[in-house]
């Protein structure tokens, strides 16, 4: 850090306490930045040293750790939100990827057992409420966020979502591939490649929303 | 957009307080400072209210706070930028990054809904204060007959 002025170094330290979505925090810092260069101006204007008109403004701007408070505060609210949005997008393409394996290389629901197609039904159905919640979330966004006020309550609120929407998610696809696997030809006849793919992309896909859903706990602790 | 002509002769409260520390005026001055607990329900409103037909950048909106409270207002200037991101959110301002005195910077403006917001947070800071002027302002009652 040597040769680094004293708003340097704070940002710097600021950057270092932030968890979050690279262009956001990015953003985030350079305005900060902006809005220290110019309170130093101001001082140096007022005719200070340039050393002591940077402390100035770094001072004004604020305790480290309430800054870096706010500023997490913020940067979860914007995990959850792209978290939220990619569940919607997850959702339907999971759904069709599973709806054209199903037509094309396992067989409609005619051939198994009636509690079978129930049980599929239902899981469905679980999933696509998750998919209308998380939209109307998104359509309800403004509305909450001027009835919630407080950005650290509103990251809490959408990780507390995140992670049980997962949750739910995780067990209507392990019920899903369970029921395939137990009363389709794929008991008898192994995995086609085409249903292998369509399994692997769908761990794969659920494993990075885990680990998203996780994340947006992690940001917002 | 060109700064405020203020920015030379402003001097940020909590650096003016520093510099007054000591004195025997630090005390009545400090009396009347408003604290940052005292704020944080107001400050969006403030926010709204220093965007009221204008467009700002971060810095000039904390330097028009500043001017327009007479320096009352003790607040750490980082906290300003998360609440205006906060409005953002909420569909009371807008920004965008322009180049403002041959800098990039982030500004803000009001939206129509922030207009209606700031609107509404007058009618009730007025309704408030008379309501208070009302008991504090009368002086004492009349004594009995």
């Amino acid at each position: 850090m040597a040769g680094q002025g004293v708003i340097d170094r704070y940002l710097l330290t600021l950057d270092a306490r932030l968890r979050g979505p690279a262009t956001v925090r990015r953003d985030l810092l350079a305005e900060a930045r902006d809005g220290l260069h110019d309170a130093a101006e101001s001082y140096r204007a007022a005719g200070l040293p340039a050393g002591e008109a940077e402390r100035r403004a770094v001072t004004d701007f604020g305790p480290i750790g309430r800054i870096a408070r706010d500023y997490q505060a913020e940067l979860a609210v914007a995990h959850g939100v792209r978290f939220i949005r990619s569940l919607l997008l997850v959702i339907p393409i999971m759904h069709v990827v599973w709806e054209l394996t199903r037509v094309f290389w396992i067989g409609g629901w005619a051939s198994g057992p009636e509690w079978a197609r129930t049980v599929a039904q239902a899981a469905d159905l679980t999933s696509w409420v998750i998919a209308v919640t998380a939209a109307v979330i998104l359509l309800a966004w403004r509305v909450l966020a001027r009835r919630i006020g407080d950005t650290r309550l509103v990251g809490r609120l959408a990780s507390a979502w995140a992670v049980g929407a997962v949750g739910v998610y995780v067990f209507t696809l392990a019920t899903h591939l369970a029921i395939l696997v137990a009363v389709t030809r794929l008991g008898t006849g192994g995995f086609p490649p085409p249903v292998l793919v369509a399994t692997v992309f769908s761990l794969v896909v659920t494993a990075r929303l885990v680990s998203q859903a996780r994340r947006c706990f992690v940001l917002v602790a | 957009m060109s700064r405020s002509s203020s920015t030379a002769l402003f001097r940020p409260a909590a650096a003016e307080r520093r510099n007054r520390q000591g004195s025997p005026a630090s005390l009545s001055v400090d009396s009347l400072r408003v604290k940052a607990d005292a704020l944080r329900g107001h400050l969006d409103a403030l926010l709204l209210a220093t965007l009221d037909g204008r467009e700002l950048h971060g810095y000039a909106i904390i330097e028009a706070l500043q001017l327009r409270s007479g320096g009352a207002l003790d607040l750490p200037t980082g906290t300003v930028y998360p609440a205006l991101r906060r409005l953002e959110r909420a569909g009371y301002v807008r920004s965008e990054w322009t180049t403002v005195s041959g800098r990039q910077r982030r500004t803000y403006q009001l939206t129509s809904a922030g207009r209606k917001a700031l609107s509404a947070e007058r009618a009730a800071w007025r309704e408030f204060t008379t309501a208070i002027e009302g008991v504090l302002g009368s002086g004492p009652w009349p004594a009995k007959a």
